[in-house]
């Protein structure tokens, strides 16, 4: 979230350097994302998460209601919503990579397979995704809140420590969680994949 | 008298056709001098990524190099003409080129001169196919190019810029 913010800003101010560096900071995080989305813990995985509309719609219906739906890890809904979230930031940053900027002098770390018309093309559209990230993000970030204000469930810690508080009536799934070992050649890959584009020679 | 009337007509239908061919051609003349300004403008964009490109691959094409450098030196000095009276933000026709171009002339032109200067200089080292010193140069170069948009271009909307 702080790169997204800190990618606005030097979008807006001119700081293309620092845009791309943040851009490529971002692309790492989602390579890992998708990587521990098949290899980590078990509410990580998308298996896990990506659900069909019935589970969707018999989750929503019971979102108002006095003790809603439990649910471990994200709800069918959020799924969706994070789902959502990665292939636009995966969408942002590949245009990233091929987008030319208005004067042609710091085009992205792939401006050479696209020409100059293209490339402001795809720039153009960098612009438009960013508008549609703005409203998922902003979703995303009510959905929580709701939680947390309406509903008193604490999503951000089950998020980072990945504990919650449940009634004990709650029907507990095992959950798996994988060890963080498991996350260094994940984030090893990522890193070489983002390496190769910012510093290859193409 | 028929024959009269219609005539009369037809005079009068060439007068008004004449009179707002008249009008259409003075508007377009403005918006003509700004789409031809930004296609320049777009075309030095273009051999700008070019340069850019071969910096970033590691190969310089001499021969190329000295193409895109000799264009840009040519639009350098053609620059100045580019912006003639009431074309700039109060022409009714969308431009991003900000009213100090013509409130600020002394700065314009020194603006102009220096990215004028630094392409002759880009044209030169660009002729020696040395691909680190055209990137320091080009560099420059550059910071011509900024050096003026950052004064006299409204900043591109809805873009990465």
């Amino acid at each position: 979230m702080a790169l997204f913010g800190f990618s606005w800003w030097t979008a807006e101010n001119d700081h293309l350097d620092w845009h791309k560096l943040s851009g490529y900071g971002i692309l790492t995080l989602l390579l890992f994302r998708v990587y521990w989305g098949v290899a980590g813990s078990s509410t990580s995985r998308f298996t896990d998460f990506v659900r069909g509309p019935r589970s969707i719609f018999a989750y929503g219906a019971k979102l108002f209601g006095r003790s809603g739906a439990p649910s471990f890890g994200h709800n069918p809904m959020g799924g969706w919503s994070v789902i959502v979230l990665l292939v636009l930031l995966l969408l942002q940053t590949v245009l990233g990579l091929f987008a030319v900027d208005v004067d042609g002098l710091d085009p992205g770390p792939f401006g050479n397979f696209v020409s100059f018309d293209t490339g402001r093309k795809i720039a153009h559209w960098h612009g438009k995704v960013f508008n549609l990230l703005l409203i998922f993000t902003g979703l995303h970030i009510a959905a929580i809140a709701f939680y947390l204000l309406v509903r008193r469930e604490n999503l951000i810690t089950a998020m980072i420590v990945g504990t919650k508080r449940v009634a004990i009536h709650e029907a507990v799934r095992p959950l798996r969680f994988v060890s963080l070992w498991w996350a260094i050649p994940g984030i090893i890959v990522a890193a070489a994949i983002v390496a190769w584009i910012a510093l290859g020679r193409f | 008298m028929r024959f009269g009337s219609r005539t009369i007509g037809i005079i009068l239908t060439g007068a008004i056709l004449a009179v707002s061919g008249g009008y259409v051609a003075a508007a377009e003349s403005t918006a003509d001098v700004i789409k031809a300004r930004q296609d320049k403008f777009k075309d030095l964009g273009k051999q700008a990524k070019a340069i850019v490109g071969q910096l970033k691959s590691g190969t310089l094409d001499k021969a190329a190099a000295s193409d895109e450098a000799k264009k840009i030196a040519e639009y350098a000095h053609d620059l100045p003409t580019w912006f003639p009276k009431d074309t700039g933000p109060d022409s009714g026709v969308k431009t991003l080129a900000k009213a100090e171009i013509w409130t600020k002339p002394d700065d314009f032109k020194a603006a102009a001169e220096k990215f004028q200067t630094e392409a002759d200089k880009l044209v030169q080292i660009a002729a020696t196919g040395d691909i680190a010193a055209v990137g320091a140069q080009f560099q420059e170069t550059g910071k011509a190019c900024q050096g003026c948009h950052k004064p006299f271009r409204t900043p591109p909307p809805d873009d990465a810029h």
